[in-house]
This record gives C-alpha cells, structure tokens and sequence, in this order.
C-alpha cells in the first residue's frame, strides 16, 4: 500500500514535466532556439560589422568624455544654450498640463451623469487622446518648423501636444483609480460627482499626477534638446553641430550639461513629491 | 420613521438579503448583529440609498427612497459612517468634517471651502464635542484609527441627517477604545433624537448602548427583539456554525 503511494507521487510530476514540456512554453524555447542558431548561418562572417575606421571613431569619441572643452566662451554658449532648452521643456510642459488637465478629467468619465453618456465620453476622449501621443514630438516639431518657421512657439507646440496627450491618458487612469470608499462616504453625504472630484478624486490623485508630470517633464528636458536637431536651438542644436564638426570634446561638455539638467529636475521633483505626500 | 417593505438585493445571482420587512422608530437604536457575510452592511447600504434594491421600497419619514432626485435630500434623511477608509487621507480634517456640508453648499462655495474653509465655526463645535478639537487643521492621514473615526463622526454632526448609519465603526479599534466611541456615538445620537442602525460584533456593548437588536444570518432576519430579550440561546442560533460551513 505504502510503496504503491510511493511510486504514483514520484510518477506522476515526471509525467506531468514532460507533457508540458512539448506543450507550453518548453516547445517555444526550443523553436526559438533552433531559429537563433539557424539565423547564424545568414551573417556574413567574412566581411566587419562595423565599418573601416568606425572602431577607432567610438574610441576618440569616448575618450573625448575625459577631455571636454571648458574653455569660458564655450561653457557661456553651453549655458545659454541649456537655458534655451529648459525654457522650451518648461513652456511645453505647462501647455502640456493645462491641455492634458480638462481632457484627462473629462476621459476618465467621472463627471458623466449617466451610464451610457460616460461610455460616450471616455470612448471619445480617449480618441482624441491617443491622436495627440500617436504622432511622436519630432514629427510635431518638423510640422510646426514649416508652418510657423524656426519659432519658439513651433518647439513648444510641438512638445505641448502629444504630451498633453500622455499626461491626459495617465491624468484619466489615475482619477479612475483612487480608493472608492472615501467617494461613497462623500456621495452619502449629499455631493454631487463635481464636488466628488474636488473633495475626493483630486486630493487623492494628486500627489500622483504631480509626479508622472515631473517625469514627464525630465522627458520633455530630453525631447527638446532633442529638437534642436531640427534647428530651433539649445543644447540639441549645439550637439549637432559640434557632431557635424567632429569636436568630440563639446559635444561632450553639451552632453553633461544635459545630464546634470535631467538630476536637477530629478532632485527636484523627490524634493516635492515627499513635501506633499507626507 | 423608517420602513422597510419586502426589500431584498442580489449580487449577481448571490442573495445578499432575503426580502425583509422593518420598522424603526425616530429615536431607536438599533443594533444589526449577524455573522460575516450575513447582510448587515447590504442592509445598511440599502438605507442609505448607497445600493439600490432589487425589489420592494424604502421610506423615510414617508418618502420614498427611490424618488429622491437629489443626492442633497437624501444626505438630510441619512448619513453613513463605514468601519475605515472613508476619509479622504490626503486632506486637512476641517475639510474632510465640512464634506459634511456638500449637500447643502453650492459648487462653488465647496471649491471656495477648499482655499480657505467656510463655516469653520460648525467643523470646530463638532471636533469638540467628539473630543479632539486640536486636530482641526492637521492632515487626516496623520490621525490614529480611532480619531479617524470621530472625525467621521463629526462629519456626521454636521451634515445633520435624522439617520445615522453605522457599518462596524468600533471593528478596527481596541475594546477600551471602542466602548469609548460606541458611548460617543450614542450619545450624540440620543441628544438630538436621532434614529441609530449600527451593525457590530459585540454582544456586550450591543446590550449597553442599544434598544433594540436585530440578527440577520445568510441573509435572512433571524430575529429582532428588544435588547433585554436577547439571550445566550438566541445568539448562539445566530452564530453558531452549521455542518456545511466549517
């Protein structure tokens, strides 16, 4: 009887183990793995592949990372540079907000009187939403160079929409989301879903939206250095430039002024958050 | 005061309340005593107008539930205090008190309220009479969970209504403690005559501060009986666990 017990429980998972090896994911990996080997065959092992020169190339470019140029006149125009750059992303990003703001609170539908009307509402601006953030802030930017020129207001538009378009679709989730029970207590005391959002939603988000919109904007410190590549200034200009020139050693000095940007704000921000969640 | 007719409520095909019928006097106290999951909070929630019943009706002071058009009037007949988590953490406790006031102030005086708070007077008369008026202008999540509730409490007092709900306000709190706050809250029920439902596991402070009890168990009303009726037998029927629930 005993050793019967015995064998079945030491029988069994070996015969579990194997059926779910050709079944599941064992099948995949070994699919997958005879199609990794297989891809080897088709590179060109004979020829490189990086090209002639290009080796040596990232050697002197990494090597610039030690030496960048911190002559006073270049260090003035990095400067300058970086607060053209701040500016853009912190314009952008106010837009961002105030555009992002009413849309989010009107996608996550909590205002909707009824049922039907709210599926209307989230469906549509959710819509309108995903347009915004489908087109990446390049494509916007290169849009608004040639309708407006090489404006400021063409980078912070160009910002301004598709992250309006994220903070709005994260502003929605985060309403949606917030504890229920505070709200039912609110309702049962006579407030209407408005007052609901301003004595129960809001305070209860906020700490949140607050911030996914600094790390929205630290993203938007990164897109429009970015911008300058299509020639409407700051650091991203200036990197391109320097790039173009082959002077390795301001780009890098260009480089580590972004960086330090993007702590900054990152200081920044933990500084807040904790000032306002504790 | 209050009548229940043949109200009953399901969860998705789970009866959550058999079709019960009551009647509650202005001024009673009514304790709702049962096992878990044996319909206290649905009923308390039907009363509040928080769940809508499946079928049968509803009246306060002979108005039906189910025709009260505005959230306002309904919040004048009840309130509702919750075992935890109804506050609003992240505001200062004068707001989370006036949230009391919502129902009778317009949108823009509550957004108002929020800058700079409106009828403090009545927030702070009712802190102290639930007994902690230094806690005024502190953030609510930094309260314990028994101060918590007197402030859901004094959100209670100034919202006014002739009902006052309470669904296991004392569950989270040590027996000191909860003694305490059950003596609180019967108190300030009883000054101003108002109707008490609260649901509660205690049998001893059920006996101390109520009139009246009712058991519910798998939702269906097991009995409901003046306090001084309940005996041990009574309630051992009432929680006793059958065969096919251990």
């Amino acid at each position: 009887m005993r050793s019967s017990i015995a064998s079945t429980t030491l029988q069994r998972p070996r015969y579990r183990t194997q059926d779910s090896f050709f079944r599941g994911r064992g099948l995949l990996t070994l699919l997958l793995g005879v199609a990794l080997i297989w891809s080897l065959t088709s590179v060109n092992w004979t020829g490189s592949i990086v090209h002639p020169g290009g080796l040596s190339a990232i050697g002197e470019f990494f090597k610039a990372a030690f030496t960048p140029e911190l002559s006073g006149s270049f260090l003035g125009l990095t400067l300058g540079s970086a607060w053209t750059t701040v500016a853009y992303a912190v314009a952008g990003i106010c837009l961002a907000v105030l555009l992002g703001f009413p849309l989010g609170v009107l996608a996550s539908g909590v205002l909707a009187k009824s049922a039907g009307r709210r599926v209307a509402q989230v469906a549509g601006f959710r819509i309108v939403l995903g347009f915004l953030r489908a087109i990446h802030e390049l494509v916007w930017a290169w849009l608004f160079v040639v309708a407006l020129g090489l404006s400021p207001m063409a980078a912070i538009l160009a910002l301004a929409i598709p992250y309006g378009g994220i903070l709005g679709r994260i502003y929605a989730d985060i309403l949606n989301d917030v504890p229920q029970e505070p709200l039912r207590a609110l309702r049962s005391s006579g407030a209407s879903e408005w007052k609901v959002l301003l004595y129960g939603r809001l305070p209860m988000a906020l700490p949140d939206m607050l911030s996914y919109s600094f790390y929205r904007f630290e993203c938007a410190i990164r897109a429009a250095a970015i911008m300058g590549f299509v020639g409407i200034g700051g650091l991203g200009m200036q990197i391109q430039l320097s790039l173009g020139d082959l002077f390795y050693n301001e780009v890098w000095t260009l480089l580590y002024a972004l960086i330090g940007l993007v702590l900054l704000v990152d200081v920044w921000s933990t500084w807040l958050r904790r000032s306002l969640t504790q | 005061m209050l009548v229940l007719d043949r109200v009953g409520k399901s969860y998705q095909g789970n009866l959550a309340l058999a079709p019960l019928s009551l009647e509650v006097e202005q001024g009673e106290r009514v304790a709702v005593l049962g096992p878990s999951g044996s319909g206290k909070t649905t009923l308390l929630h039907l009363i509040g107008g928080v769940v809508q019943p499946d079928q049968g009706t509803i009246a306060l002071e002979g108005n039906l539930l189910a025709n009260m058009s505005s959230g306002r009037e309904l919040a004048s007949l009840v309130g509702i205090m919750h075992q935890q988590l109804d506050l609003v953490p992240h505001l200062a406790v004068v707001h989370n008190i006036l949230a009391g006031r919502l129902g009778h102030w317009s949108l823009w005086r509550s957004l108002a309220s929020l800058v700079s708070a409106r009828e403090k007077h009545l927030a702070q008369s009712a802190l102290e009479r639930v007994g902690i008026p230094e806690k005024l202008n502190e953030r609510t999540s930094h309260l314990s969970g028994g101060e918590q509730q007197r402030v859901a409490m004094a959100r209670l007092l100034v919202q006014q209504s002739k009902v006052v709900l309470a669904d296991e306000p004392i569950a989270s709190l040590d027996p000191a403690r909860a003694e305490d706050l059950m003596q609180l809250l019967t108190t300030i029920v009883s000054e101003s005559n108002k109707t008490l439902l609260a649901s509660l596991h205690s049998i001893d402070l059920t006996r101390k501060f109520f009139s009246r009890a009712i058991g519910l168990r798998n939702g269906e009303l097991q009995f409901d009986l003046p306090v001084d009726k309940l005996t041990n037998e009574v309630l051992y029927r009432l929680y006793n666990l059958t065969e096919t629930q251990v």
